[in-house]
């Protein structure tokens, strides 16, 4: 059968021609972009046709995969920003230092107390102590589960370097244990104010001063 | 899952948690679960300060004379010890004392490990073909003496 005129020959140049546009098409994929896609003038029922819809395909899957494969690497992401954003939150919740009143800084202490907890509990009090221009400190104890003996010498210590830094630092919630513990080991409190709770400590910081008139007057 | 990598501050925690559950599955009142966490919490956070990489484990254990208890393993890769015995002290590292003015950039007080054995009931060192572990036991028949102060 003689091949028609819109039917493309089997002339080398023709093939020559195809195989071109397939290198191209390869490049263009193996830069990066899927979109292209070869035009065969050949029906599929010949074999250079059937290789041109056969690179297409292979493209096309190709593109899909990538896809695919971006869409789980942009979800990985964001679940690992998610867990560096829980884990900045989990850092942040062990040493919560609030302000409660005008440069009065409390650090309630709530639960495991271990020594990495109370060097980051130190550097963090003794830095917001700093940049608040804090004049006072509490440090309450009482959501304090148990402590290592040691840790009780370290909250002292922690107090004792407020009080270097020209803040009072107050230490609130020590019970009947971590008193004794504190007169056992023989630690030194001079210096270090305490209170029964901490509503006392506030009340001794926010209670309004009398003036010094009516001080002349009683 | 009785087992945590510990790669950040916050595995730590997650440590805690891991030796709370066991502790209290075994049987430990609240103040010894709390203690137990602190336990997992100082092996914890030496891997994480030395151990380069490492895992912690709690699991219980049931001794024909000690009755049951719990193990809190600690493993890492880091380098070993050069005297466990010495590291165990508090106020020194794994040498000899510890400067009082290296405890500001050093973080910590170096007693993290004289917490752990007075809050355990045996502590010991075991080298691994790569790097060691520390593993400290504890059983819920107390043993006579006072480890901590509770509230
Ligand atoms: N996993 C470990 N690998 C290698 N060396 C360790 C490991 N854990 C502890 N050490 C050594 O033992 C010493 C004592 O450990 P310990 O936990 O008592 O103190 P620290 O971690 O230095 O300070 P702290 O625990 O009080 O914050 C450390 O200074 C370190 O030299
Ligand atoms: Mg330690």
């Amino acid at each position: 059968m003689e091949p028609s005129d819109e039917s493309p020959s089997d002339s080398a140049e023709e093939v020559y021609g195809r195989i071109a546009d397939i290198l191209v098409a390869l490049a263009d994929v193996g830069s990066g972009d899927y979109s292209v896609r070869i035009e065969s003038t050949f029906p599929e029922s010949h074999p250079l046709g059937a290789l041109c819809a056969g690179i297409n395909e292979m493209i096309a899957s190709l593109g899909d995969e990538q896809e695919r494969g971006e869409k789980y690497r942009k979800e990985l992401e964001e679940k690992l920003a998610t867990i560096e954003r829980q884990r900045e939150a989990i850092r942040e919740l062990s040493t919560p230092i609030m302000e409660v009143w005008d440069k009065i800084l409390c650090l309630p202490i709530v639960g495991v107390i271990d020594s990495l907890r109370s060097a980051e509990m130190t550097e963090a009090l003794l830095r917001a102590v700093v940049s608040s221009g804090a004049r006072a400190v509490i440090i309450d104890i009482t959501g304090i589960e148990v402590m290592d003996t040691r840790t009780a010498d370290h909250f002292v210590r922690m107090a004792k370097a407020v009080g270097l830094l020209g803040a009072e630092c107050v230490l609130t919630g020590i019970n009947p244990q971590i008193a004794q513990t504190i007169v056992h080991m023989g630690i030194d409190m001079a210096g270090v104010r305490t209170h029964r709770s901490l509503r006392d400590a506030l009340y001794h910081f926010v209670r309004p001063k009398r003036t010094r008139l009516q001080r002349l007057e009683g | 899952m009785n087992l945590v990598h510990i790669t950040d501050r916050s595995d730590v925690l997650v440590a805690q948690q891991v030796a709370k559950r066991i502790a209290h599955s075994v049987g430990f009142d609240r103040s010894a679960c709390a203690e137990l966490m602190i336990v997992a919490s100082e092996l914890a956070s030496n891997i994480l300060k030395y151990g380069q990489r490492g895992v912690l484990r709690a699991e219980p254990v049931d001794d024909a004379e000690r009755g049951v208890g719990i193990r809190i393993v600690a493993e890492d890769e880091g380098p070993p010890f050069k005297s466990f015995e010495t590291a165990l002290r508090d106020g020194f590292d794994d040498e000899g004392p510890v400067q009082a003015t290296a405890f500001v950039t050093r973080r910590g007080t170096a007693s993290g490990l004289g917490a752990v054995s007075r809050l355990s009931d045996e502590l010991r060192m075991l080298p691994l073909e790569k790097g060691k572990a520390v593993v400290a036991t504890r059983y819920v028949t107390p043993a006579g003496r006072r480890r901590s102060i509770r509230s």
